[in-house]
């Protein structure tokens, strides 16, 4: 029951360590192991060594008691011999009362050990006169005296030394009792009976007795010393202690008194034991003071007597408790060094995990360069090795990261991948209706400008020329949906929310119109082409989202309003912004606008009117340049060919044309033949003596009025002019 | 305070002029019980003790008895007023011509019987013919050899001394004994209860009273109140150890020690329950002090059979009932 009781305490306690500290719970498991095991080694070295102990000391007391027992004996022994000579010669002879008389006096003199002498006969056994005859010597100090006992008052057949010895045959020893004077001397008498013999017969004729003094035999049993206050005792053959430390048991108490004294049923028992002749070591309570005893008895030769060796058990374990109490003491040491040492230990344990978990959480916060030492034990090192690693290893992936979404940067908007991989939402596919507005812009006649150039050149120029877009693009959070060669779509108002998108998307393309002279500068030193570019700005609903397959995800936009500014776009010319009427309606308070124009679109019923702007008030506060766009009456016509293109491809030629009129954008043309409003053509210029002038331009037809003759007038807004080309044109110009 | 003190203080002065006043009416008496201190005696000495004698304006002494003092030997010479008695002793002193008289008989059963060792084959009376009996002297004899022909046996009387050790050490097959006294001595050196076989002889028809008190006709003629006091105090003195037995056993233990009598306290506490037991008796409506004729009657009979005495004392100036 009890370990139940500590199962279920060792159980609470288990649960209460859930959520205590390492340190804790070793000290708690450590402790409780190491304690039961010291507890059980304890427990069984005392009890072995209590067993040891206990059979020593019985064989102590053993051994005592029987020293003891025998040297009481051999001096009682030495003291039957002299009455049991005695008795055979007085069997022997017939003494005469004088003859007794001095050879029991003399005998007595001779055994110091005796105290007296008596011989006492039968009634009327050595003179018919006298019923009594029992010549008694003793000592009186140096002297021996002699009487005769026997009287009305002390009428010797009745005494037991007389008595039993007749009755029972045998020699006896007495019961002890104090001496005739009354002293404190304790006697005891040996009584030998002697026969005579009467007509064959053995016949009782008398007894012999010796007196003697205890005291010799007292003295040793209190010479009897073991452990501390261990002792031994006498009792008679009725249980009366003869000779005991306690003076108030002598004589007067008996075992048998003590018991019914103290209702001790068992030690009643031992008292019959003892005095049966037993012999044994045994568990008592101690007579006087009550305390927890061990007795070894043994019963005293022919007195019947029995001599008890009895000590506290408290003094016989005293050794072995002090052992116990000292190792106790030692183990409650050790456990509270193992407990130091424990914490210790936890200590070089904890510490840096405390550190690793101070670091992680500066890890959580996003501090990558943080460090650990690998230092202490084996497996911490092994821990704050890989926790380094998970560090160098984080840094590394975030720098992959950040690599990867610039890198995807560059390819979509830094606004898309960041909705991306910002939240798992973004890569949801499907899509939503959304007011956006949209920017398409395109390089007028760039395939054509860049047919005969290298690669590499190709790349550079339309690098140099989307840089540029992109970083506009960027500044104004337009959302570049792709870039197809020189041609950009990017739209504003989605994923996120924009207000004012059209002010947005229209301050953008006049930014990119702005950024154009950069680029034509630069193109300009590096002998590229002058580049002319048309963006168109178009407002309205579209439907916005992840368009694609798991496998290739794009956040596009879809709608009549993309194809409404693609067609816009087609109606542009370099330097020219567009935008739609929708968008027109929302910034209209802040544009200025150069001119508005009606257009039939394909594909679009009805008329479109588009405006040009020129610039925008407010916030962005941009105003575009002023072209030189006058035109210029050339001094010599110069003749040209128009190649009219549709969907890039030459379908018609005219041959019988020429400039009369020029400027840096735009040349009037003089011509008979077919040519339709807003189409595209590639230009080749002659000089007078026929020879092509090299390099190349394109242009859009703006405007076709009939002229004299058969000729008609075309303007001709340049798209793209080869360098050479440009150069001419602007000497020319100039010259004008 | 100070009321209260002189309260006290004429109090005191009142209570020692009163006992001075009373010591001079105190009347000196001796007393012998007829053997050494013990309990057999218990309630003399708690009278002695209590003060109930000196309540009764006794001045009691109260003197050591012994084997060398008979009691009826020292009322004859007078030196004793009050002795305790046999009332076989009483009877056969009477009838001596000893002029004493019994005034209380206190003990109204006989504690006498015969213990033998189940082990010498004694289980009944029957199992005693042929058996060697240890036999007290004349006086303890009556009853037992009334016992023998009760049951006509035919046994070999030892004379016994004053120890039980002859039967212990197996010199005779049966003993006498006092129930107070010897069987208990007897268990106390070791054998059990069950282990003997008793025969109480007031459990067979035999019921001899006897310690009583007695003195000398003279004393009694001379001061009868004296007489009555001594009786009634000595009464009260073994009401109050029945009904106190442990106060009692203190004071008889105190006079042992003084008398360094070989006993202890166990033995004394049996002896007074005893006592009670054969002074009032379990059933019987005998009071203490009262000596019935017919009981007398047939104790001197006995003893008359006996040859103890010739003729039968008159009970009526044997017996005098001093309430």
């Amino acid at each position: 029951m009890r370990f139940l009781i500590f199962l279920d305490s060792i159980s609470t306690a288990t649960k209460a360590m859930r959520n205590s500290s390492l340190a804790a719970r070793l000290i708690f498991f450590i402790l409780t192991g190491t304690a039961m095991i010291f507890v059980g080694v304890l427990s069984y070295n005392y009890y072995s060594s209590k067993a040891a102990i206990m059979g020593e000391a019985k064989e102590d007391a053993k051994n005592l008691a029987l020293a003891t027992g025998n040297k009481m004996e051999a001096i009682l022994q030495g003291v039957e011999r002299i009455p049991g000579t005695l008795a055979l010669v007085l069997e022997g002879y017939q003494h005469r009362r004088d003859e007794l008389v001095n050879l029991i006096k003399k005998t007595v003199r001779k055994n110091p050990e005796i105290y007296g002498i008596a011989v006492a006969f039968e009634p009327f056994a050595i003179e018919s006169s006298s019923y009594y005859f029992a010549p008694y010597a003793y000592r009186d100090q140096e002297q021996i005296k002699s009487i005769f006992l026997g009287s009305d008052s002390y009428r010797y057949y009745l005494m037991d030394w007389y008595q039993i010895p007749r009755e029972i045959n045998r020699p006896v020893w007495s019961e002890p009792y104090y001496d005739e004077g009354g002293g404190d001397t304790i006697m005891v008498t040996y009584s030998i009976p002697f026969y005579w013999d009467r007509e064959g017969n053995k016949a009782f004729r008398g007894i012999v007795t010796a007196d003697i003094c205890l005291m010799e035999l007292k003295t040793l049993v209190a010479s009897v010393k073991i452990f501390q206050t261990g002792y031994a005792f006498l009792v008679s053959h009725n249980g009366v202690f003869v000779t005991h430390p306690e003076q108030n048991l002598i004589m007067r108490e008996s075992i048998f008194s003590l018991a019914e004294a103290n209702n001790d049923y068992q030690l009643r028992q031992l008292g019959r034991e003892m005095i049966h002749g037993g012999q044994g070591f045994v568990p008592v309570s101690d007579f006087t003071t009550g305390k927890k005893s061990w007795m070894y008895y043994t019963p005293l030769g022919t007195t019947s007597w029995s001599l008890g060796v009895i000590f506290p058990e408290e003094e016989l374990f005293a050794n072995a408790r002090q052992l116990s109490r000292k190792l106790i003491a030692l183990g409650i040491a050790g456990l509270a060094f193992l407990a130091v040492l424990i914490i210790g230990i936890a200590h070089t344990v904890t510490k840096p995990l405390g550190v690793l978990a101070e670091t992680s959480s500066a890890l959580g916060r996003g501090d990558f360069s943080v460090k650990v030492q690998e230092t202490g034990p084996r497996e911490i090192k092994q821990l704050a090795r890989s926790f380094n690693q998970l560090g160098k290893q984080l840094t590394e992936y975030i720098a992959n990261r950040d690599f990867i979404r610039d890198t995807f940067g560059r390819y979509v908007t830094q606004e898309v991948v960041k909705r991306l991989l910002e939240s798992k939402e973004g890569l949801k596919l499907g899509g939503e209706t959304r007011e956006v507005s949209i920017l398409m812009s395109d390089l007028r006649g760039f395939t054509a400008l860049t047919a005969d150039m290298k690669p590499e050149e190709v790349v550079t120029f339309l690098n140099r020329y989307l840089g540029k877009m992109i970083e506009v693009l960027t500044d104004h959070h337009a959302i570049i949906d792709e870039i197809i060669g020189d041609g950009i779509l990017a739209f504003f108002g989605a994923p996120e929310p924009m207000e004012d998108h059209p002010v947005h998307a229209v301050a953008c393309a006049l930014a990119m119109q702005a950024a154009m002279e950069d680029i034509n500068a630069l193109n300009a030193e590096d002998s590229l082409p002058h580049l002319e570019m048309g963006i168109a700005v178009n407002t309205g609903s579209v439907v916005v989202g992840n368009i694609g397959s798991e496998q290739r995800t794009k956040y596009s936009l879809v709608g009549a309003q993309v194809n409404f500014t693609g067609r816009m776009e087609s109606f542009t010319v370099g330097g020219q912004v567009l935008i739609s009427s929708s968008s027109y309606s929302r910034v209209k308070d802040l544009v200025e606008v150069h001119k508005s124009l009606e257009v039939k679109m394909k594909g679009i019923p009805g008329i479109s009117t588009l405006y040009e702007v020129r610039g925008i008030r407010g916030e962005y506060d941009i105003h575009l340049k002023e072209r030189l766009e006058n035109l210029s009456p050339v001094k010599e016509k110069i003749n040209v060919h128009l190649h009219r293109i549709k969907e890039k491809i030459l379908f018609g030629k005219i041959e019988t044309a020429f400039i009369t009129h020029l400027s840096e954008t735009t040349a009037r043309v003089m011509f008979e033949g077919e040519l339709g409003e807003w189409e595209d053509v590639h230009m080749k210029l002659f000089e007078g003596n026929g020879q092509e002038i090299a390099g190349k331009i394109y242009g859009k037809v703006t405007s076709i009025k009939p002229a004299s003759d058969n000729l008609r007038e075309a303007q001709i807004r340049f798209t793209s002019v080869s360098p050479e080309i440009y150069r001419m044109i602007r000497e020319v110009v100039a010259m004008v | 305070m100070n009321y209260l003190i002189s309260l006290f203080f004429f109090l005191f002065i009142w209570v020692i002029s009163l006992q001075t006043a009373l010591a001079q009416d105190l009347k000196p008496v001796s007393f012998l019980p007829q053997w050494v201190p013990q309990a057999q005696f218990a309630g003399y000495y708690v009278a002695f003790e209590k003060g109930f004698y000196r309540d009764l304006n006794l001045e009691v002494m109260i003197l050591k008895g012994g084997p060398d003092r008979a009691p009826s030997e020292l009322l004859k010479a007078g030196q004793v007023d009050f002795a305790t008695m046999f009332l076989t002793s009483g009877i056969a002193n009477r009838a001596k011509g000893v002029k004493l008289v019994n005034i209380a008989q206190m003990v109204q059963r006989s504690a006498l019987m015969l213990v033998a060792k189940k082990s010498s084959g004694i289980k009944a009376p029957e199992d005693l013919n042929g058996k060697k009996i240890g036999l007290w002297g004349p006086e303890f004899q009556i009853l037992p050899r009334a016992f023998f022909q009760q049951y006509r046996l035919a046994v070999k009387t030892i004379p016994q001394g004053a120890t039980i050790n002859l039967f212990l050490r197996g010199g005779v097959d049966a003993a006498s004994a006092m129930w107070y006294n010897e069987y208990h001595q007897i268990i106390a050196a070791g054998l059990n209860p069950e282990e003997l076989t008793t025969f109480l002889l007031s459990d067979y028809g035999l019921k001899f009273p006897e310690d009583g008190i007695y003195c000398l006709e003279e004393t009694l003629r001379r001061d009868p109140a004296l007489c009555a006091a001594f009786v009634k105090a000595s009464i009260l003195g073994w009401e109050y150890s029945f009904s106190h037995p442990e106060e009692a056993l203190e004071i008889v233990m105190k006079y042992i020690n003084e008398a360094r009598i070989a006993t202890n306290r166990a033995h004394q506490r049996w002896m007074l329950a005893r006592m009670r037991d054969i002074m009032k008796p379990p059933g019987s409506e005998l009071k203490m002090g009262i000596l019935r004729p017919d009981t007398y009657s047939q104790v001197a009979e006995e003893l008359k059979k006996s040859g103890m005495i010739h003729e039968v004392p008159d009970f009526s100036r044997f017996h005098i009932n001093c309430d």
